[in-house]
């Protein structure tokens, strides 16, 4: 699947260089994802420390017909034995381990899995070293869960 | 005409004295009298020998002699006899008195007193001494030096300072009592200056780091002065010691009185770090749940429950761009930001962190070529820099070895800057709490936390992590925008996908 432009927007910042295969489609954005989703559902895995965040993300991925695995560190992701997600959703600031440094290590195991980024102050040393690890959408907190259902449903 | 001239010998400043060859005096001023105390009435008549001492009387005979011969000449510099019998030091003038027929019929003399301008020789050699006893004195040390950095003098208190004596530092390169690389920089400063004429230092004073004879460095404050005199260029250092203690703390206030004048920034970026750091979080749950919901309600069937949960929705977004204005807020008070070489910045900043120290730490710092200069507020980036330096030296207060390494490196568009320590590592606590804002360890200190310096870091489009952390010392490690022109960094992401 290739991407499409999209108009910028307050809460995201698009990359030059995406290696993944998912992007966002053209098409209007609340229909399209409450379309699509119901004939492919896919697993997307969300790794947040803050447990009450990681519920209500449960919540709303769930309401959009995805299987959704929930981790509270990113050691706990590492060690699971489920099968890959379509799509990884990473809190940055995280203690032991940030969202970049599981990233990072995934790279490393060979793991090409789309990855959203989202943190409270996307700096520019934020994004760069995002890029440099083929993350296209880092996503300011709270993140748009319309665009967050877009981007994950566009991954599947 | 007579008169005339007879009034100018009379009212002139110096002595005019008149007598014909046999040295009798003829004439005599009233400065005459003033000089030697004899008046006109009891000098004229009498032989110029009165004034002549004893061991100068050849003097009059070789005059004469002269003069008979034709011979003239200007002046020459003696002593004369007062009535009181006091030798004064005298410049005399001798001129020959022609007739009409040019004949030779006397001989006038012109004393000017030397005393004066004698006495102002003694009172400079004096108050020359006086001055040399107070620099002798004065627990600054006081480094002269020529325009090529060699030591001309080499104060007791700087032989105390730096445990060179005198003899060991005159004629040697002022750049030995530097730490290596400063006195590297020292010579091509030297250099600059005299081209460009450009000051850096000179009249400003700044701290810097001395190196001592034994390899030790420490802190000081250093005052340059330049003199010119006749040709010769000079320049006087005075330096003071900030290790000792109050010294350290007069240091520590001015530095103090500086944050103090970024603090409104700093608080409201505290509050700013804590809500976009905190109070997102529950932001970020309830945005969740009310677009979960408006999927669930049926909006054709409960409209008004449909309705709530768009409410809900939008003030959760209300809050959200409350919390964004906040931080646009903020990044809209940056102070000013300027290209800033980093290698002084580091230096001066390191000088200011081992204020205080007791005992040795090896300070290390090493800026790479290609990440020398950052765009940067250097205020605010020093405090980051002092606020990470001054935890590592506490950090290493028990080790047995104690490496302070500062490097800067290139990271594409940033510049990154790590500190490290060979101290024994974080505590999982300390770890787990490090950037939580409005949480210290410490009871006292400069009171501005890490989370304050990740504030301005991420101001400046950087981030601040801790890099390494283990039993052999922790790194912290920040980025900042390249202050070479290389990129636009600090400007938002291009926005676009292919």
């Amino acid at each position: 699947m290739s991407n499409s432009p999209v108009p910028p927007s307050v809460t995201s910042t698009n990359i030059m260089v995406p290696i993944q295969s998912c992007g966002t489609p053209a098409a209007q954005p609340t229909l399209a994802w409450e379309g699509m989703i119901e004939h492919h559902p896919c697993a997307v895995a969300v790794v947040d420390d803050d447990p009450e965040v990681l519920e209500s993300f449960r919540f709303v991925l769930e309401l959009a017909g995805f299987v959704v695995h929930t981790y509270g560190s990113a050691a706990s992701f590492l060690a699971s034995s489920e099968p890959a997600p379509h799509c990884l959703i990473l809190d940055h600031h995280m203690p032991a381990m940030t969202g970049l440094e599981l990233a990072r290590a995934l790279r490393a195991r060979g793991s090409d899995v789309p990855v959203v980024l989202i943190t409270a102050a996307p700096s520019p040393a934020i994004v760069a070293k995002a890029s440099e690890l083929g993350i296209v959408r880092v996503l300011e907190k709270p993140p748009s869960a319309d665009e967050l259902i877009r981007y994950v449903g566009s991954c599947c | 005409m007579r008169g005339y001239l007879a009034a100018i010998a009379t009212s002139a400043n110096d002595a005019i004295i008149g007598k014909n060859l046999a040295g009798t005096i003829l004439t005599w001023n009233d400065a005459a009298s003033r000089l030697f105390g004899y008046t006109a009435a009891e000098i004229v008549g009498q032989s110029i020998t009165t004034l002549i001492p004893r061991d100068r009387l050849h003097e009059e005979a070789d005059i004469l002699d002269k003069m008979r011969h034709g011979r003239l000449f200007a002046h020459f510099d003696t002593e004369r006899l007062t009535k009181d019998g006091q030798l004064i030091p005298v410049s005399l003038t001798i001129s020959p008195i022609h007739d009409d027929s040019g004949a030779i019929i006397g001989i006038s003399k012109v004393v000017r007193d030397l005393s004066e301008s004698q006495r102002m020789n003694l009172e400079l050699q004096s108050r020359e001494a006086l001055l040399q006893s107070i620099l002798e004195t004065v627990p600054d040390a006081l480094v002269v030096a020529n325009d090529r950095g060699v030591v001309l003098s080499f104060s007791s208190a700087a032989q105390k300072m730096f445990g060179y004596s005198a003899a060991e530092m005159v004629g040697q390169p002022i750049n030995k009592l530097m730490p290596p690389h400063d006195a590297h920089a020292h010579d091509q400063y030297m250099k600059n200056y005299e081209v460009t004429g450009q000051r850096k230092i000179i009249g400003i004073g700044r701290v810097v780091l001395g190196q001592r004879r034994n390899g030790t460095q420490f802190p000081l404050e250093l005052q340059i002065g330049e003199v010119r005199v006749e040709g010769s260029h000079l320049f006087t250092g005075f330096m003071h010691d900030l290790t000792e203690h109050q010294d350290r703390d007069r240091r520590l206030q001015e530095l103090q009185s500086e944050l103090i004048h970024m603090s409104r920034l700093s608080e409201l970026g505290q509050m700013v770090s804590a809500l976009s750091h905190e109070v997102n979080q529950p932001l970020t749950a309830i945005a969740n749940y009310a677009a979960g919901l408006r999927r669930m309600v049926n909006a054709e069937k409960s409209p008004a429950l449909r309705n709530a949960v768009d409410k809900v929705a939008e003030q959760a977004d209300r809050a959200r761009r409350i919390v964004l204005s906040l931080r646009a807020l903020v990044r809209k008070e940056q102070r000013q930001r300027q290209m800033e070489h980093l290698e002084p910045l580091i230096r001066e900043t390191s000088a200011l962190a081992l204020l205080g120290t007791s005992g040795r730490v090896d300070l290390n710092v090493l800026v790479r070529r290609g990440a020398a200069a950052a765009f940067i507020d250097r205020v605010q980036i020093q405090q980051v820099l002092l606020n990470l330096m001054r935890n590592a030296v506490e950090a290493m207060s028990e080790s047995q070895v104690r490496r302070l390494s500062v490097d800067t490196n290139d990271a594409g568009e940033l510049i990154a800057i790590r500190v490290t320590d060979s101290g024994p590592g974080l505590t999982a606590a300390l770890r787990e709490k490090l950037f939580q804002p409005f949480i210290t360890t410490k009871a006292e200190g400069l009171g501005v936390g890490l989370s304050i310096c990740r504030t301005i870091v991420e101001a400046h489009g950087g981030e601040l992590v801790c890099e390494a952390d283990d039993a052999n010392g922790t790194t912290f490690s920040f980025t900042v925008p390249r202050g070479d022109g290389k990129s636009g960094a600090g400007e938002p992401a291009a926005s676009g996908s292919t």
